[in-house]
């Protein structure tokens, strides 16, 4: 009945672009999304300071995939020749934006398809010390009533690396998915991630993000489905000169659907974040249940944090809210823990872990577990 | 101040400019207020701005509002008045058919009254004037003290800083005009009444307010107009400027008719240990997008906000506030609430702004929402940025519906449905209640109650 | 004379029967304990009676002096003089404990108009009675109330809206020993002004303080048992399983 009048994105178009002379082969696919992706032009982002692109040279590579138990699970590339991944891995979706999601589907080097039936246990790597650019397109199915966890871990100093994966839980369906990103160096890291879930399907996310120089990070998340139910566990630190920006959106489109995204920053030097939450209920999503919080600790004068929480709501049925806080470190606390003979350095350390220990305790990989306890040590 | 769908007012003799905006139209509202050269060149010079400056690219839809026909400049027959029994009758019963309160009242310290683009009433307490406090209409005051209104006038919001600011400083007319000495305190709230009474009209009124060093002053504005079937226009400005230790209350109830685009800009600026409180209830008009915003300049500064959304059939309503913390210790609370039903759409938008210097900071923000039925509608968007490492910034929000729980508890005391969800509506919206004047508050329960079928005291 | 009689209630929340046939029925001055085991269906009793919409009464009746009450909505209960006591009253944002009950008492009493002063004074006596702070009269509506002064405003509203049948539900429950004494005198204080009451309760540590005349053993959505105080005491000594044997 209103009309919400909304911001244009800025865009500009970059000297240096993929055409379709860097396309790896011939594929219609390919052919077909690489048209789409010359439509689109760069988004600028004022908040990440991005405003111009370089061009990097995309060489094959094979990340690293370990199949657990999952059905199929293959390479992208190869998982093209059938129609229900093909569907998938070409599906517009808008993600950060169309132009990098698109830049997956058409110029992609990486990326894995699967379908999951009964259990499955996925480990995807991908080492941006041994190849630069990972331009990731992946999708994952999970059947009716089946359950997946998943741990995906991006790392090393590299270029470029831009990532869409889309997945799809069936009714019934259970994805625990963890995504590790250790990747300090990289100029530019871009993940957009598509989530749509059918009745009763639960999804878990949990998000160990250590920064890049130039982060931008999107979940996308479909309650389709009545009953279905998201939890979202995000935690970064961000140090040096890095940026991140983060969005998460849940999109309650059926009557009973959950929500909860939880969110904890840790800044130092000039580190700048942004966190966007977003809440959207729709007509039809009768007593919709959704939170979101959103906590930064400012470890330093210059860091800088910004928080866009948005609620969208247009049934009167529902529950949402929000939650944001800026600040430094709980004086109450560091006392406390001072006057039990810790020096300040042990007790801001302390009280770091402890934003991160619930994340890490989730962690189903004992090694990835000390990487991340590494990451951390090294940064505070 | 309550609905007023069926009220018909007395139609009155007045001059008015050809509809749109031009050249010859400003140059006609400024020969017309015999008005000095330089204001002449702010309005021309605005016109350029307007022209050039894009809609605004969130909000509510105003595509629809035809800037073409609406007529910027409309003077009723009167001249301006410091007794109530001089403005003629008809302009008197106007004013009183719209649930305007009589205007001289004891517990003002002044009162001021504006029709359409004039002001038709003007007065204040005698030993105001001695102390130094100079209460006059805008049009005056650049007339007798250009200083002062040379000094402030549009700097606080400039008239290139928006489309419609742009368009106030070309056609801004009436208005109120106040100078507070340094260390007096107003012990009563002065009030001004903005009334819209011819239909395709725009209202442009301008108040500025400079409050000296250590002295406290409260105003209050009512606002409030003739229902027609074509679009009305409110762009006014308030710019305040409070210096190091002053108090300044502003509190606004606007209840423009339901055919009205309320377009409005309100912006404060505060000094060392300076306080600005806004209290503001938008109630009225279809469209409304308003941000009164606190600029905290000064070591110590501090705002306050009680704001409400009243969003009934029709109604969107683009509200919000904006905060900047320029300096350190400044404090910022936010008790900003909506309601909306019957198909009402309430936008909460806020901004945030914690810069590196404003180090040892608060700011509190809460919103909260309060969805009555199915039809109705409501989001929220703050913005918070914070860019140093020593403040405490909270923001909280929620929406939801009234709770059938809570309707069930009042109904075993014996409430009908209709009062419980009356009584919790106004449950709700009792902070800002409480800091209205008594006769405003009596009329806002009288409203809750006819637009929920109460009757309840 | 009768007030409320129930009969083969039938009633269920969702899909969930809870009530499974409860006949009942409650005089002028008498005053009833209902006894029974956490989930039994005590609390849906007494929401059932007062007509809350959650509840759906799938077959039965509930008579109030002779006429059917189940086409009657809530409000409508409460100026017939039925009042329920919560054990979770709701919290009512912005609005004082006093203008409420103001409000409520207009609306049952109709024909009593009291001044404010009036009404106040009252006010405060019936909480100087039940030892509340005067102060909490101006508090909003439940808010920020500790779990013995909620259960203290629930009996000073069945004091000030004197209805003619009071509905307590667990109104023992989480009370201190004085606590339970001062609401125990209140409820007293309106069976002595002729208010029949149906007392909900898990244990049997209030009526000490409050005697029933008629004592019901309440298990799975029944009356599996209804005599004098002694039945009190023997469940206090054998516990609810030992009467469920009984009936098996």
């Amino acid at each position: 009945m209103f009309t919400k009048v909304e911001p244009i994105v800025k865009t500009f178009e970059s000297l240096q672009d993929y055409t379709m002379r860097d396309l790896p082969d011939e594929s219609e696919f390919r052919a077909q999304q690489a048209l789409k992706y010359s439509q689109e032009k760069f988004p600028v982002w004022k908040r990440l300071g991005f405003s111009e692109f370089v061009k990097e040279k995309i060489e094959k590579y094979n990340g690293d995939f370990l199949d657990g138990k999952s059905k199929i699970l293959e390479n992208s590339e190869k998982a093209l020749d059938e129609k229900i991944f093909r569907d998938l891995l070409g599906r517009y979706f808008y993600g950060v934006h169309p132009k990098f999601t698109l830049l997956s589907s058409a110029f992609f080097n990486t990326g894995f398809s699967s379908l999951v039936s009964g259990h499955g246990d996925i480990h995807v790597r991908y080492d941006l010390n041994k190849n630069p650019v990972v331009i990731e397109n992946s999708v994952a199915i999970i059947e009716n009533g089946s359950e997946a966890t998943m741990i995906r871990k991006i790392s090393g100093s590299g270029r470029l690396s831009n990532s869409t994966l889309k997945f799809v839980l069936r009714q019934g369906a259970r994805l625990k998915l963890f995504n590790v990103f250790i990747a300090s160096k990289t100029s530019l890291f871009v993940d957009s991630n598509l989530y749509l879930l059918a009745e009763g399907a639960d999804l878990e996310i949990y998000d160990v993000i250590f920064g890049a120089q130039k982060m931008a990070i999107d979940r996308t998340i479909d309650l389709e489905g009545i009953n279905s139910k998201a939890k979202i566990r995000s935690v970064y630190f961000g140090r040096g000169k890095e940026r991140v920006d983060l969005r998460y959106s849940l999109n309650h489109l059926a009557s009973k659907t959950y929500g909860r995204t939880e969110g904890n920053g840790i800044l130092a030097d000039e580190a700048y974040s942004v966190f966007r939450g977003n809440i959207d209920i729709k007509k039809d999503a009768y007593e919709a249940d959704s939170e979101e919080k959103n906590a930064i600790l400012n470890l330093s004068p210059n860091s800088r944090a910004d928080s866009i929480p948005s609620l969208f709501v247009d049934n009167s049925t529902v529950t949402a809210r929000h939650g944001s806080s800026v600040g430094n470190i709980d004086e109450d606390k560091l006392y406390y823990l001072m006057s039990r003979g810790l020096d300040e350095r042990s007790a801001i350390k302390l009280i770091v872990e402890g934003i991160f220990r619930p994340v890490i305790d989730e962690i189903p990989d004992e090694n990835l577990k000390k990487e991340i306890e590494n990451a951390l040590s090294v940064r505070i | 101040m309550i609905e007023k769908e069926h009220v018909i007012l007395k139609d009155i003799n007045l001059k008015r400019t050809e509809p749109g905006l031009s050249r010859k139209v400003i140059e006609e509202i400024s020969y017309a207020k015999s008005e000095p050269d330089w204001m002449r060149e702010l309005r021309l010079k605005s016109l350029e701005y307007f022209i050039q400056r894009p809609n605004p690219t969130f909000g509510v839809d105003i595509s629809k509002l035809d800037l073409d026909i609406i007529v910027n400049y409309v003077r009723p027959n009167s001249k301006r008045q410091n007794s109530w029994e001089d403005v003629p009758e008809d302009i008197r019963e106007n004013f009183e058919k719209l649930g305007i309160p009589e205007a001289e009242r004891k517990a003002l310290a002044g009162v001021g009254a504006q029709y359409d683009s004039e002001i038709v009433y003007h007065n204040m307490k005698d030993y105001l004037s001695k102390l130094g406090v100079i209460f006059v209409d805008m049009d005056t005051a650049v007339k007798e003290y250009p200083d002062l209104v040379k000094k402030y006038f549009m700097h606080l919001i400039p008239p290139n800083d928006h489309k419609f600011a742009a368009l106030h400083g070309a056609v801004w007319s009436g208005g109120t005009f106040i100078y507070v000495p340094e260390n007096i305190s107003v012990p009563m709230p002065i009030q001004s009444y903005y009334l819209m009474g011819s239909p395709g009209m725009g209202q442009f009124e301008h108040t500025l307010i400079i409050v000296d060093k250590g002295a406290h002053f409260e105003f209050i504005e009512g606002c409030s107009g003739q229902n027609y079937s074509v679009s009305n226009l409110h762009a006014g400005a308030v710019e305040i400027y409070v210096n190091e230790g002053a108090t300044v209350k502003f509190s606004t109830i606007e209840n423009w008719a339901k055919n009205t685009y309320n377009l409005n800009t309100k912006r404060a600026s505060v000094d060392k240990d300076g306080t600005i409180l806004w209290i503001s209830g938008t109630m009225g008009s279809a469209k409304t997008m308003l941000y009164p915003s606190s600029i905290l300049k000064g070591k110590g500064a501090r705002t306050e906000y009680t704001t409400i959304a009243y969003a009934g059939p029709g109604q969107h309503l683009d509200t919000g506030t904006k905060v900047f913390h320029f300096a350190p210790y400044t404090s910022s609370k936010v008790d900003s609430r909506s309601i909306s039903f019957g198909g009402g759409y309430s936008f909460y938008r806020g901004l945030l702004k914690v810069s590196q210097s404003a180090i040892h900071s608060r700011s509190s923000v809460e919103c909260s929402a309060l969805m009555v039925d199915d039809i109705s509608k409501s989001d929220t968007l703050p913005i918070i940025e914070v860019m140093n490492n020593e403040s405490e910034i909270g923001h909280e929000a929620y929406i939801g519906k009234i709770s059938e729980d809570q309707i069930y508890y009042l109904m075993s005391r014996g409430l009908t449905e209709d009062d419980a969800k009356a009584l919790i509506v106004r449950g709700f919206l009792d902070p800002f209640i409480k800091q209205l004047p008594f006769e405003y508050a009596v009329e806002f329960n009288r409203m809750i109650n006819m637009n929920f079928n109460s009757k309840i005291g | 004379m009768e007030l409320i009689k129930i009969v083969d209630l039938h009633a269920s929340v969702g899909e969930k029967e809870v009530l499974k046939g409860v006949n009942l029925t409650v005089n002028e001055n008498e005053v009833h304990a209902v006894m029974g085991p956490n989930g039994a269906g005590k609390t849906t009793l007494i929401n059932v009676i007062m007509g809350n919409p959650k509840y759906n009464v799938t077959s039965g009746d509930v008579l109030f002096e002779g006429k059917s009450i189940l086409k009657m909505t809530v409000d409508e209960r409460a100026r017939l003089g039925i009042f329920q006591s919560f054990q979770y009253p709701e919290e009512i944002s912005g609005v004082t404990f006093i203008n409420f009950l103001r409000l409520a008492h207009e609306k049952i009493h109709p024909d009593e108009k009291m001044g404010v002063l009036e009404f106040g004074d009252m006010l405060l006596k019936t909480a100087d009675f039940l030892k509340i702070d005067r102060d909490f009269l101006k508090r909003y509506v439940n808010l920020g109330f500790s779990g013995g002064e909620r259960k203290k405003a629930e009996i000073l509203q069945l004091s000030v809206l004197n209805p003619r049948v009071a509905l307590l539900d667990e109104t023992d429950s989480g009370l201190d020993i004085d606590a339970l004494r001062i609401v125990s005198e209140g409820i007293n204080r309106a069976v002595n002004s002729g208010i029949s009451v149906l007392l909900v309760t898990h244990y049997r540590r209030i009526l000490d303080y409050v005697r029933p005349q008629f004592v019901h053993v309440f298990i799975d959505g029944r009356i599996i048992k209804t005599g004098g105080f002694e039945i009190a005491e023997e469940l206090e000594k054998n516990g609810y399983g030992s009467v469920e044997e009984a009936r098996l």
